[in-house]
């Protein structure tokens, strides 16, 4: 029936507009998507190697029993209902079950501590907790004398929990049990409930993850979901019945709307991997059509490629660097403005399927029709790698308190280094010291319980003060160049964007993430990850020895490789932006350190004191 | 570790089974007179790391320098003749030989009459057990007896560097302790090299001198036992000392990444 079209949103009147059928609430669409599309996959997930299916009419069925549970209990609209789990169907269910009964949604990153797990719970006055095992639920234990609102906590994988007699934990399956008897008597309760709500409620709270101060509940409105839905043919081509991949986390804004919010509009079948571990598999299994992910993802899987065919055999790596070249050719000329015809041509079809299709397989990019990135700074040498194997790899910007996008690059009309137009209804300008500003139906609905740090946000005419700094050229695209916070000033007065260079430090295979710093120095410095896979390889193929992390990162060899890979990038520096000396940490970082961030990033501010000791020896 | 070169020095080894890696680039080293213990799960890469040193299996990449000599790609039996002798895992006994004729086997490349039958002493007052069953089958030995006589087999080579594979394999808790007081006997008194491997970490550790952790073909830890014995994760994973309840006093269960700091 209401298959996607490409249509422009900008003129059509909210009635007619096929991505949102009018509704003015997200909890309307989807439950009219779900009597739509009653028996077409919505969510498919992997348990113990095995794929299974949820249609659309089961997804509704089961957001509806937890939404009439989550009442049961006491819950009110406006309460606020948050999920400490990895992504599955269950977070989804919960997620809309809630949001259909007028009620708050709410999620905490899995890699969280009990600390961030308190500070969250109290701050939103979550009433009830949905954790995903005994490790999340041990967290939540842990602090739920100092969160006095929170009545119930319900868990989802109950292996291990055998013996727990808590009145306040309860199971999923016990409680979805509870609802889905309470649809029978009273299913109607549920759509009541969605008919009560409107443009104005408060859909979900998004914490966000503050690297200065405490994180704050950043407020997402309805009418600034169904905003956001109203404008994704600007930078999406999928169609329904396509497949994403869900890795990221469901926390976060932009796989929220990725795979919640986007799939309401479209209807491109939601696939959840087994775990964080089989990812990369799962993305070769099902090939997806749509991927969003941060520059870091795209550079994982570019050096894992590049490193692969520097042990290949000499024909296949003499194919590839012929392809790649070819392809960058092509690349650099499309990105100039050339038409088409001078550079897509039969002859670098060829060498495309010759060369990549096996290494687009490999990646799990066989299919992919919609390649976006963003939420971090983009080296441009990333992208036209990717455009020259035929992946039109685009930017995009857009942050929590703009529910999302801003500008993206329509595929059409790449500019390397930018990150697209705004889509209509939004506007974008610069405001002192290049601060981008944004307005338009997109932008948030405040900061939860804090009105003032909201009013440090959005201006008295509407503005967001991003806190970024970019420019606009004269096509209206938005280049993006650091977070002002984050310009350094030297000693000399001079402003560095530390963003430029350590975009280009990580590009290197052997580079994790830098943090550069320089602020009232004479001369900018940089503490650099390492990537341990890459490095150990080029260890074993140099023959140099190391036991352990922390003697891999000292080996003289090591040290080398790294200060190589920062003079080239210096060559291309100006003289004052050059980095005159490094260290490596020394530690193994994961998610759950402090110094990164859940998707992986430095903290600038926490690296930068953590290891004020390796800073000063370099400044001596 | 001494200032003086390694006994057995292994760096960037790399070993496949087909087309999976199991050692994927291990770099120690093996002080002369010293017990230097490896430990890891099932599937860590222990027993081809001791298998390719030993000769059994040829690594892809990497160098094995025993007295700074490259003894990688060599056939056991010139690696043997060397002076490492390898106490396989599961002890590998000649079942249909006695006790006394599997020592034997042992001396087998020796010429040396009297310093054999000086080592076959020696090895009897070790293993006072052995002695009693000299002319017995050693198929009908128990796993304790076994492993005795497996040791003292490789004894009768006069190894410089003997290289242990799990002993404690399938051996009661006292008779593990036994072995490993007896190997540390041996160590102190002719100063022999040895290099264990192990998946009991508790009787490694309070053993050994220095010690190597692997997980996945790689090296995540390498320090002195007794600064291993003091990390957390090695504490908490390796040695099952509990790690602190939580607030409310329940045993802690959530997974925790090592990080081995």
């Amino acid at each position: 029936m209401h298959s996607a079209v490409a249509v422009e949103s900008i003129s059509m009147s909210k009635q007619e507009n096929p991505l949102t059928l009018g509704c003015d609430t997200a909890a309307k669409l989807f439950r009219a998507r779900a009597r739509m599309w009653g028996a077409a996959p919505a969510l498919r997930w992997k348990a113990r190697g095995i794929w299974h299916s949820a249609t659309w009419a089961e997804y509704l069925s089961a957001a509806r029993a937890v939404g009439l549970a989550l009442a049961d209990l006491g819950v009110a609209r406006g309460e606020v209902v948050t999920l400490l789990a990895e992504n599955r169907p269950e977070w989804l269910y919960a997620d809309m079950g809630a949001q259909g009964m007028g009620m708050v949604g709410n999620g905490i990153y899995p890699t969280s501590s009990p600390e961030q797990v308190e500070h969250v719970l109290g701050d939103s006055h979550t009433r009830v907790l949905i954790v995903e095992d005994d490790e999340q639920l041990d967290k939540a234990l842990a602090v739920r004398e100092r969160c006095p609102k929170l009545m119930k906590i319900v868990v989802m994988e109950t292996e291990g929990l055998r013996g727990l007699a808590d009145p306040m934990v309860t199971s999923f399956a016990d409680f979805i049990a509870r609802g889905s008897q309470l649809a029978v008597e009273r299913g109607a309760d549920f759509d009541a409930a969605i008919d009560e709500g409107g443009p104005e409620d408060i859909a979900f709270l998004v914490y966000t993850s503050g690297t200065t101060g405490a994180p704050k509940g950043a407020m997402i409105a309805q009418r600034n979901l169904i905003f956001q839905l109203g404008t994704v043919r600007e930078y999406l081509t999928v169609e329904k019945g396509d497949k994403t991949l869900s890795f990221l986390p469901l926390c976060h804004i932009a796989e929220r709307m990725a795979t919640v919010f986007n799939q309401l509009a479209i209807g491109y079948i939601v696939h959840f991997p087994e775990n964080a571990g089989t990812v990369a598999n799962d993305m070769r299994e099902v090939s997806p059509h749509m991927v969003f992910a941060p520059p870091r993802f795209w550079e994982k899987m570019y050096s894992q490629v590049e490193l692969f065919m520097r042990d290949a055999i000499v024909p296949a790596r003499a194919l590839y660097n012929m392809a790649l070249k070819a392809g960058m050719k092509a690349a650099e000329a499309r990105l100039a403005g050339r038409p088409a015809a001078e550079w897509d041509s039969a002859k670098l079809k060829l060498l495309r399927t010759l060369a990549f299709s096996n290494v687009r397989d490999f990646l799990g990019l066989a299919s992919v029709k919609n390649a976006i990135t963003g939420a971090a700074p983009v080296p441009p040498d990333l992208l036209k790698w990717y455009l020259a194997l035929g992946v039109d790899l685009i930017e995009g910007f857009g942050m929590t308190e703009t529910t999302g996008f801003v500008c993206a690059t329509p595929p059409a009309n790449i500019k390397v280094g930018f990150a697209g137009r705004c889509a209509p209804g939004v506007e974008i300008r610069l405001a002192a010291d290049d601060e981008i500003l944004v307005r338009g139906g997109n932008v948030f609905a405040g900061y939860w319980n804090a009105p003032a740090k909201t009013a440090e946000t959005i201006d008295a005419d509407g503005w967001l003060h991003t806190g970024d700094c970019g420019e606009i050229d004269a096509d209206g695209y938005l280049a993006i160049r650091d977070r002002i916070k984050d310009i350094i000033i030297t000693s000399g007065g001079k402003n560095i964007t530390p963003s430029n260079i350590e975009n280009q430090l990580k590009f290197s295979p052997y580079i994790a993430d830098a943090v550069v710093i320089g602020e009232a120095r004479h001369y900018l410095t940089c503490l650099i990850m390492i990537d341990q896979e890459n490095v150990a390889s080029f260890a074993q193929d140099a023959a140099v020895p190391f036991t352990d992390f922390a003697s891999l990162t000292r080996a003289p060899e090591v040290l080398r490789l790294i200060g190589a890979e920062i003079e080239a990038v210096n060559q291309r520096l100006a003289r004052v932006e050059q980095v005159k000396t490094f260290r490596i940490l020394a530690q193994l970082l994961t998610a759950e350190d402090e110094e990164l961030t859940p998707t992986m990033k430095l903290k600038r501010r926490v690296v930068a004191t953590k290891y004020a000791g390796l800073v000063e020896e370099m400044y001596r | 570790m001494n200032m003086s070169a390694p006994l057995l020095a292994v760096r960037n080894l790399e070993t496949w089974y087909g087309p999976v890696c199991a050692i994927r680039g291990v770099s120690l080293a093996v002080a002369a007179g010293r017990i230097v213990a490896v430990l890891g799960a099932n599937g860590a890469g222990k027993t081809t790391l001791l298998n390719t040193i030993a000769g059994v299996i040829d690594p892809f990449k990497g160098a094995i320098e025993y007295r700074g000599e490259a003894i990688h790609g060599r056939d056991p039996d010139q690696v043997a003749r060397l002076g490492l002798t390898l106490v396989p895992e599961g002890r590998r006994v000649f079942p249909f030989l006695s006790v006394a004729d599997n020592l034997a086997m042992g001396s087998f490349a020796r010429r040396d009459r009297g310093g054999q039958a000086e080592d076959l002493e020696r090895i009897y007052s070790w293993f006072p057990r052995l002695k009693e069953r000299m002319a017995q089958h050693a198929g009908l030995l128990s796993g304790g007896e076994q492993q005795m006589l497996a040791i003292g087999r490789a004894m009768m080579a006069r190894p410089d560097l003997l290289l242990l594979d799990e002993p404690s394999l399938g051996l009661s808790p006292l008779l593990t302790r036994e072995i490993f007081n007896i190997v540390t006997r041996i160590n102190a008194e002719t100063g022999m090299t040895v290099l264990v491997v192990e998946q009991n970490a508790q009787v490694a550790l309070a053993h050994a001198h220095d010690g190597y952790i692997m997980e996945l073909g790689r090296i995540v830890a390498a320090d002195t036992c007794a600064a291993l014995m003091a990390k957390d994760d090695v504490r908490e994973f390796y040695l099952g000392i509990g790690a602190p309840a939580s607030a409310d006093g329940r045993k802690r269960r959530w997974k925790k990444t090592k990080t081995w700091r």
